[in-house]
């Protein structure tokens, strides 16, 4: 971990690639992660008493969230692949 | 209390305005000659505003390209001044055109002065043909055929064909007010006797001033007080000495044409009628102190020249002397009269909301200069929230209220009066454009923080966007909103409902504590117009063919629709950048996961 760090700061320094992929990787797995916790509260309450409305409008956040997570999921294992970062306008 | 005082001081002043409507109104009805000379006044700031509106139609085009080689350097100006003057027979019409170049940005301060120095020496041209002709021009009789032809030439549409015909119309208008006035103030014109005054002493010299001052003011024309001048000279009602004292107070007088003129003119009209009142007031009062040396110099001169024996061409030269006396002593002091005269009338502070947080302080270090766009953006946000709301004729109450808006929206009987245009320019223009200039100023030391401002700068424009957007909007939602055909009020109220929901979840996005905030949340809103989209659905389509909704309807909402995607996709950004992620390598994470419009549509679709 703190060879990790070291390497990361020396890479700072010198301006260099390799901190901002990781940065970028780690601040991606992040939003995955919080993606996550957004689908399980969305999937709780779908499972308690709803309108029809409710429902559609839950429903519709699901997907889009699922969407999201699919998307940095694609994204992390290109990078995992390629070496490769993610343009960060894409999409 | 803070409410109370200020609904006092509401009431106080609707009170008082009202007031003096009725004060007015009744003075109207009882005084035939008040009603005439009110109804000039309203004519003449009715005329000023057409002759602006006129110019400003020119402005960059050949007029600007011959003002300003006609205006440059002050005596080039002087020379404008008193050829015009000499031509139209009116120091207080080129006073007032000259004060609506200046409001159109056509000239600037000093060439202004210039021109009025000039037009006062121009007018005296009209002493030398009154007295050498008795001719008097009367312009009201030319006063309809300019409104007329000037009307007609509003109708057309070429825009310097446009300009022309306002400036026609406007000249004509004021034509017709002088008019009026002349009109309503006849009683005292024929109450006049100016040989009951006393002309001796300086007391009465000064009485002489007031009083031609005064009948000018009155009579809105130093040529007719110079005509009643003469007059009275020619028959020995008075003397050289009261003729030139009356001739000085008709030359102040007139300064008062140009101060009505600048009364609905820019600072810079108010500062070229203080200039034209000081220019008359100098030169007067030097002529007032040497009095009778004048009197001996112009008789002198007269004489040398073959005009002696006749006073009234002795005072159509001396007219000249004075006014010709002021332009030498006064124009090589005009570069420094600007300063001095935008010192003592400084330009009022422009209206609209001002920056709270971005001063020269904040903006000299990135941190604070960074905190500060943001807080000024979510103000900025906030007021276009309000602006948005209601030119959708929704109240904030039921817009971020618990009940889902689709039923709200159904349920809400009242339109809200609003005007867009106004609540633009005070609440979002000047504040807009403060943000703008800092980002603009920043400097960028970083990637990072070069990232940043452009987002702040999307955020400022998108923000912009929306409320004009807004705008375009609010028409065809006023009409149809409420309309008896259900096939056409449904997809509006369905446009008011995707707008008010992005700004409801950027609502609750804001509510949330910062580290569970969901900005791709937002996301959903897209697809959810998507899937609202009648034209992407086929069902505009539908309704058009079954004849259930009109083509025109049709056209106006395909319109509306692409304003509403607009609105909704900016919205989308504007809440990721103030209230999601701060910082930057998230927030670039944040932007690299957005949906595509092939995700959009796929979902929108729903599971196939």
């Amino acid at each position: 971990m703190k060879t990790r760090k070291i390497i990361e700061v020396l890479d700072g320094l010198l301006g260099g690639e390799r901190t901002k992929r990781t940065r970028r990787e780690r601040a991606v797995q992040d939003l995955l992660e919080k993606l996550a916790d957004k689908e399980e509260k969305i999937l709780e309450r779908l499972a308690g008493p709803l309108d029809a409305d409710e429902i559609a409008h839950l429903n519709l956040k699901l997907q889009v969230n699922r969407a999201h997570q699919d998307k940095a999921r694609a994204a992390l294992d290109s990078w995992a692949r390629t070496g490769e970062t993610p343009p960060p306008e894409a999409g | 209390m803070m409410r109370l005082g200020r609904t006092s001081y509401r009431y106080a002043t609707t009170a008082a305005a009202t007031a003096a409507v009725a004060a007015l109104a009744f003075a109207l009805v009882v005084d035939a000659s008040f009603a005439e000379i009110a109804a000039g006044v309203a004519i003449f700031l009715f005329g000023m505003r057409a002759i602006e509106t006129g110019f400003a139609a020119f402005a960059g085009g050949a007029l600007e390209t011959l003002l300003k080689r006609s205006t440059r350097g002050p005596w080039r100006s002087i020379v404008f001044g008193v050829v015009t003057t000499s031509i139209t027979q009116s120091s207080g019409l080129v006073s007032v055109i000259t004060i609506s170049f200046l409001s159109a940005g056509l000239i600037d301060l000093a060439a202004g002065i210039g021109v009025v120095f000039g037009a006062n020496l121009g007018t005296t041209s009209g002493a030398w043909l009154i007295a050498a002709f008795g001719l008097k021009v009367d312009i009201a009789a030319w006063a309809m055929p300019m409104l007329a032809l000037g009307l007609v030439l509003t109708m057309h549409p070429a825009r310097a064909a446009k300009g022309a015909g306002n400036i026609l119309a406007g000249m004509g208008f004021l034509f017709l007010a002088i008019s009026f006035m002349k009109e309503g103030f006849e009683v005292f014109h024929d109450g006049i006797d100016l040989s009951a005054i006393d002309t001796h002493g300086l007391q009465a010299v000064l009485l002489f001033v007031a009083f031609g001052a005064l009948a000018t003011v009155i009579m809105q024309s130093s040529h007719a007080t110079l005509l009643l001048i003469l007059t009275a000279l020619a028959s020995g009602q008075i003397g050289a000495e009261g003729a030139i004292a009356l001739a000085i107070g008709a030359n102040i007088g007139t300064t008062v044409t140009a101060a009505i003129g600048s009364l609905s003119a820019n600072v810079d009209g108010k500062r070229l009628a203080a200039a034209h009142l000081f220019f008359n007031l100098v030169t007067g009062g030097i002529v007032i102190a040497t009095l009778g040396p004048t009197v001996r110099a112009v008789a002198w001169l007269a004489a040398r020249l073959g005009l002696g024996g006749d006073p009234t061409l002795e005072l159509a030269l001396f007219h000249t002397l004075f006014n010709g006396l002021g332009v030498l002593l006064l124009t090589p002091l005009i570069p420094r009269m600007v300063p001095v005269l935008q010192r003592l009338l400084p330009a009022p502070p422009e209206p609209g909301l001002k920056p709270r947080f971005l001063t020269p302080a904040t903006e000299a270090f990135p941190e604070t200069l960074r905190r500060a766009l943001r807080q000024e953006l979510i103000r900025l946000y906030d007021n276009a929230v309000e602006i948005m709301a209601h030119g959708l004729h929704l109240h904030r109450h039921v817009l971020f209220g618990p009940e889902p808006l689709e039923t709200a929206v159904e349920k809400q009987t009242d339109l809200i009066v609003i005007d867009l245009d106004s609540q633009y320019a005070e609440r979002v223009e000047t504040l807009s454009a403060a943000i703008l200039g800092a980002i603009v100023r920043a400097r960028k030391t970083t990637p990072e923080e070069a990232e940043l401002l452009r987002s702040y700068r999307e955020a400022c424009l998108g923000i912009v966007a929306c409320v004009k957007e807004t705008k375009h909007l609010r028409p065809d939602l006023t009409l149809y909103a409420r309309h008896d055909n259900a096939d056409i009020r449904a997809p509006y109220n369905a446009l008011r409902c995707l707008i008010g929901n992005a700004l409801r979840a950027i609502g609750q996005l804001r509510a949330e504590p910062a580290e569970h905030r969901d900005t791709l949340e937002m996301e959903a809103l897209r697809v959810r117009f998507a899937q609202a989209d009648p034209v992407a659905s086929g069902e505009l389509d539908t309704l058009l063919r079954e004849g259930r909704i009109t083509p025109r309807m049709g056209m106006s909402l395909m319109n509306d629709l692409r304003y509403t995607r607009s609105i909704v996709w900016a919205l989308g950004d504007i809440g990721r950048i103030l209230f999601g992620e701060a910082e930057a390598t998230h927030s670039a994470a944040e932007r690299a996961l957005g949906l595509s419009d092939a995700d959009i549509s796929r979902l929108a679709r729903g599971p196939q």
